[in-house]
């Protein structure tokens, strides 16, 4: 669908303070483990931001496809940590940070939302606003502007 | 600076996926069918990354992507599909045989191969998929963005896998 015409179902928060940090669980196979830094910490890739699939969304009841994060200031009104966000991935897996200033750089436009779900009060959505989902222009914006701050267990 | 802009094309058919071949600017290649066997990937990782070429490494990870289930990636990814892998492939080996930089690479959710150089000024993203490409380049110091089938936009496509070259 073109630009023209997409228009997203979600409704942005655009009162969101740029501040806000923003989460996302971090897979180990998209990580360049042959590309660190001097710390050792890999470089991330850029499909590590992107949209759930569209029959996900459809299945977790979402009118259209987005990226889940978890916020924190949502975490700390519930005395939670980031590690929350890797609930339902495996230990092995890292954790990014960015922020809500972070997102509202990217271009094409993006939009960041509050989503509680049950056992997740902290969950919330980044999700492209101008197209049905992200691609590697999003994605790629994100990855420059994030950092791991969980590293994945290498494979 | 010589460089062959490798041009693909997006599947007439829904039926069949074509391999893309490297051509040079003045005259793209036709399709070709899909191979019917797969490449000789490395069986195993080579632990001395000073003892492997990027290739060896690059067949390696994209061996790994094959082998990966559905959902692999715990939000719905399918699995990579033969015909992306080869395709894959053969991009990996014009790559390398142009001195193009390493790439990262790894699976898609849709089921194809994606390839990203990033961190420079120029940002290229190829997704391998078995209808065909799908190319982004990505100029970090202004913002711009090009993307899609990369015939609409050679020059910058050109531009980006020049300056990979290592």
């Amino acid at each position: 669908m073109t630009s023209a015409q997409w228009v997203s179902p979600f409704e942005d928060q655009n009162d969101l303070d740029l501040d806000i940090k923003v989460y996302r669980a971090v897979n180990p196979g998209l990580v360049d483990w042959s590309d660190t830094d001097a710390a050792g910490t890999p470089k991330m890739g850029s499909q590590i931001f992107q949209h759930m699939s569209d029959d996900r969304a459809t299945a977790a009841g979402y009118p259209s496809s987005a990226m889940s994060i978890a916020l924190s200031h949502l975490l700390d009104e519930h005395r939670e940590g980031p590690e929350r966000v890797l609930d339902e991935f495996g230990g092995n897996w890292g954790i990014a940070m960015f922020t809500v200033g972070d997102v509202r750089t990217v271009r094409p436009a993006l939009g960041v939302c509050e989503n509680p779900i049950d056992g997740a009060p902290w969950h919330g959505l980044v999700y492209a606003m101008t197209r049905s989902r992200m691609r590697r222009a999003e994605s790629g914006a994100l990855r420059s502007h994030a950092m791991l701050i969980r590293l994945p267990k290498r494979p | 600076m010589g460089v062959t802009v490798i041009t693909a094309h997006r599947a007439s058919s829904a039926r069949t996926a074509p391999c893309p071949t490297p051509a040079t600017v003045d005259s793209p290649a036709a399709f070709e069918p899909v191979l019917v066997s797969m490449p000789q990937w490395p069986t195993h990782r080579i632990a001395d990354s000073s003892q492997r070429t990027w290739l060896e490494e690059v067949q390696y990870r994209i061996k790994e992507a094959f082998l990966l289930s559905d959902d692999w990636d715990h939000e719905g990814a399918v699995a990579v599909s033969r015909e992306a892998a080869i395709a894959a492939d053969n991009l990996a080996q014009s790559l390398a045989a142009q001195h193009i930089g390493r790439p990262f690479v790894s699976a898609t959710q849709d089921g194809g191969i994606g390839f990203e150089w990033t961190g420079g000024r120029w940002e290229l993203f190829i997704d391998v998929l078995a209808s065909g490409w799908d190319v982004t380049v990505r100029d970090s110091a202004t913002g711009g963005v090009w993307e899609g089938d990369p015939e609409t936009f050679e020059a910058e496509f050109s531009h980006a896998l020049s300056s990979l070259v290592a």
